[in-house]
């Protein structure tokens, strides 16, 4: 248990050995640091005053190193060198990542680079800096050492950007208190300042992703039901569809400069339509017009429709009801438009919450779960359970996975479960562990492969292989094995292997239900094939172990339709394998009710569930 | 032998549970064991608390839902229920499986169709833990194989209740 430190009467903690603990939103567009005095919460601004700090880095061939507003500064006149929009790399293989205004480099394995004048950089490196400038914000402010830090993650952070995230601030030297999921830090900061009980909805649109969270608060404890989101959706993507309508009207832009010029007239543009109903644009030479509020709600209707999809899951996940809900929070910059909040407004038939500035929201709860966490005498007696965003599992025959840990299950979590060897003798067991929804382990995150060895020679299926997933409160999975027959152990920390592209990351976390359609014919191809397998197998085994219950030319018959079948299982087509097996069935079925006419109590008794799907 | 999770929550290990008191148990014992009570703890204090915040959170997972909580008293008698490995089943029950989905297929366009069959899983359903309930809590060992195939038929329902709710979602 955390002990209180308690001054003496009449006298104040020492204030050179005061250590300070922070919240930190490291933010796709922006950051910002805040800590609680006295038991409020400050968000500290910098010199000029301002408390948003762009994340944005700059690497200059000299080796140094700007960050925030001055680096943003120089965005046009030196876009390779100047980062933004890290976040969207974090835990991302360069095969991960599509169309990037930047050169990056790194291969089939590992987390992707950035080629910059001073070398080549990873996300984790880029962001590290950005959390090292806020470090050093709080330093000069309070003037004392930042000792620890809650850092928020999107919710719908994977194990990989999650463990990139924790990596960074390690880089940055700040030890991590906690990852906290934004839309829940976001929940503490109204749920703290009024607390009224009941069910909040926390929709937060930041830069680069989208969030929304399901929570209940009562008696101090809140509870995060269900999560749902969009990694790769936010502000940018918006920005993005303003370009893109701009190009249909003419606007060309040839290099990367000049796509930088576009994407930050069209956030400009973007911004001042929340006030004004039409604005003129002039990038010139690359494009001069005008932006309107109608052309601006047709460009990112698509996109908001997206999050509204995923707010109806996560309702559906949760067990509630619109009606049921008390509070609609929304969170992050791109709530600002006022589109947004029409539509948000419009699925909830009740008006948002934005009262806390929704840049600064996050932070402040983030601070105040730092305070709690750090033990500090007059913290807010609260306690967040929060769940896992994304199904854990593991790979099974015929490629499909298993599902381990459900989506929105509560952390800390753990599960055991028991697998078997397939083969006499097998002396290792391979463990693949992915994550997602999908039923297809190719369409999932892969996170590892480790191996179980030394399994002591059994028939197949004798032993016991215990597989323990357990989910930390950071999110953070860890895997153990053992078999428990001859106590056989192994262990592994999960090191993300990036194996997906951006595309397919998006269909990953994008609604199951609308994806549920190629899943269904995947799965159906696949469950036919192994159906297939099991037919021929089985037709195989009683032509050897029953001949002599064959009629004359019944073997040539059922070999010929076997022949068939496993030409038609090569192929592509669930209905061919499906009208083949029908035939080897039919051509066998004589035989085959001899054989149970010989043993049909036994083959009653033991007929197979499957068979009757 | 299996981990007692009517041990850890101090409820009667018995089917019949009142779950809010569940709840109200889970509550009050992970805002003890949570790992952020413990952020300042040595590193094994804080694997601790991971480690038993988890175990509760599972536990109640396990202790919440009734055909899971049916296996857990099973596994406490050393009886398994062998789900994946063992396929037999009653034939009677394997019958009524193959009528519904038949209807569940043909009607499927049909709402009223696919309610009426929501209906009568659930009360199927229904009977069946009642009787699970009857066995597992009389405090007589006598006929747990039936409970055993209960359990091993209610898995079935509940997956084809999930199959109807798809059902169901794919209607609207």
């Amino acid at each position: 248990m955390a002990l209180l430190q308690i001054s003496e009467p009449g006298q104040s903690p020492d204030p050179h050995t005061r250590k300070f603990v922070a919240g930190i939103d490291l933010g796709t567009t922006n950051s910002l640091i805040a800590t609680v005095r006295e038991r409020e919460v400050v968000v500290l601004p910098d010199g000029a005053g301002d408390v948003l700090l762009p994340s944005v880095v700059r690497f200059e061939a000299n080796g140094r190193v700007t960050v925030g507003r001055a680096a943003q500064q120089a965005e046009i006149e030196d876009p390779l060198n100047t980062i933004a929009s890290v976040k969207r790399l974090m835990g991302r293989g360069r095969t991960d990542v599509g169309d990037c205004p930047y050169r990056l480099a790194g291969g089939a394995e590992g987390m992707v680079r950035i080629e910059t004048a001073a070398g080549a950089k990873t996300p984790v490196e880029v962001s590290a800096q950005i959390l090292a400038a806020l470090k050093a914000r709080l330093e000069e402010t309070l003037g004392g050492p930042l000792s620890a830090a809650v850092i928020t993650v999107p919710a719908y952070f994977d194990e990989a950007q999650r463990q990139a995230t924790k990596d960074a601030a390690r880089l940055a030297g700040i030890e991590v208190l906690r990852l906290l999921n934004e839309p829940t830090a976001a929940a503490v900061a109204y749920g703290l300042d009024r607390n009224p009980e009941g069910l909040y909805c926390v929709y937060d649109l930041g830069g680069g992703t989208f969030d929304v969270s399901l929570l209940r608060l009562s008696e101090g404890v809140f509870e995060v039901l269900a999560t749902g989101g969009d990694a790769a959706l936010g502000g940018d993507d918006m920005d993005a569809a303003i370009v893109t309508l701009w190009t249909a009207r003419g606007a060309q832009a040839r290099t990367p400069e000049e796509s930088r010029r576009l994407l930050r007239a069209a956030r400009a543009a973007r911004e001042r339509l929340s006030l004004e109903t039409e604005v003129a644009v002039d990038v010139a030479p690359i494009y001069t017009g005008a932006l309107s509020r109608t052309d601006l709600e047709a460009a990112i209707d698509p996109l908001i429709d997206r999050t509204l999809v995923a707010c109806g899951r996560v309702l559906k996940d949760a067990g509630v009801r619109i009606a049921d809900i008390g509070e609609i929070v929304l969170v992050g910059g791109a709530t600002r438009t006022p589109r947004v909040r029409e539509r948000v407004g419009g699925l909830f038939r009740k008006t948002p919450l934005h009262d806390i500035d929704p840049d600064r929201v996050v932070a402040v709860g983030a601070a105040r779960q730092a305070d709690l966490l750090a033990g500090n005498a007059g913290a807010a007696d609260m306690l967040l359970l929060d769940v896992i965003p994304l199904s854990l599992g593991i790979e099974i025959m015929g490629g499909l996975t298993e599902k381990i840990i459900p989506r929105n299950s509560p952390i800390p979590a753990s599960r055991a479960q028991d697998f078997t060897t397939y083969k006499d003798g097998q002396g290792a067991l391979a463990i693949h562990v992915v994550q997602g929804e999908r039923d297809l382990v190719a369409e999932c995150r892969s996170l590892a492969r480790f191996e179980l060895r030394g399994i002591p020679p059994m028939v197949a299926g004798a032993a016991r292989i215990r597989v323990t997933f357990q989910v930390d409160a950071d999110g953070l999975l860890n895997v153990s094995a053992q078999e428990t027959k001859a106590g056989v152990e192994s262990h592994v920390t999960v090191r993300p292997s990036f194996g997906l592209s951006d595309a397919e990351i998006e269909r990953m976390l994008r609604d199951s239900m609308a994806s549920a359609e190629a899943d269904a014919a995947a799965r159906t191809l696949r469950e036919q094939q192994v159906e297939a397998d099991r037919m021929i197998e089985a037709v195989g085994a009683a032509l050897a172990a029953d001949e002599d219950l064959l009629a004359p030319g019944e073997r040539d018959t059922i070999a010929a339709r076997i022949a068939a079948l496993k030409e038609a299982r090569g192929g592509e087509d669930p209905q061919r394998i499906r009208e083949q097996i029908a035939a080897l069935d039919r051509a066998s079925a004589p035989f085959a009710a001899r054989r149970m006419d010989v043993g049909l109590e036994r083959a009653m008794k033991g007929r197979s569930v499957t068979e009757f799907r | 032998m299996a981990r007692n999770y009517f041990e850890l929550f101090e409820l009667p290990a018995r089917f019949n549970i009142d779950l809010k008191e569940l709840a109200a148990r889970h509550r009050e014992r992970i805002r003890v064991w949570h790992p952020d009570r413990y952020a300042q703890g040595s590193s094994e204090e804080r694997r601790r608390a991971v480690a038993v915040s988890a175990d509760l959170n599972d536990g109640l997972k396990v202790l919440r839902d009734p055909v899971s909580r049916a296996r857990h008293l099973l596994a406490l008698r050393g009886i398994s229920t062998d789900e994946d490995t063992d396929t037999s089943m009653d034939a009677g029950f394997l019958m009524e499986q193959m009528a519904w989905r038949e209807r569940l297929e043909e009607g499927v366009a049909r709402p009223e169709e696919v309610a009426a069959l929501i209906a009568l899983v659930a009360q199927s359903r229904d009977a069946k833990e009642s009787e699970l309930a009857r066995l597992l809590d009389s405090g007589q060992t006598t006929d747990l194989d039936r409970a055993r195939e209960l359990v091993r038929e209610l898995q079935f329902l509940e997956r084809f209740t999930r199959e109807l709710d798809c059902a169901v979602t794919e209607a609207l």
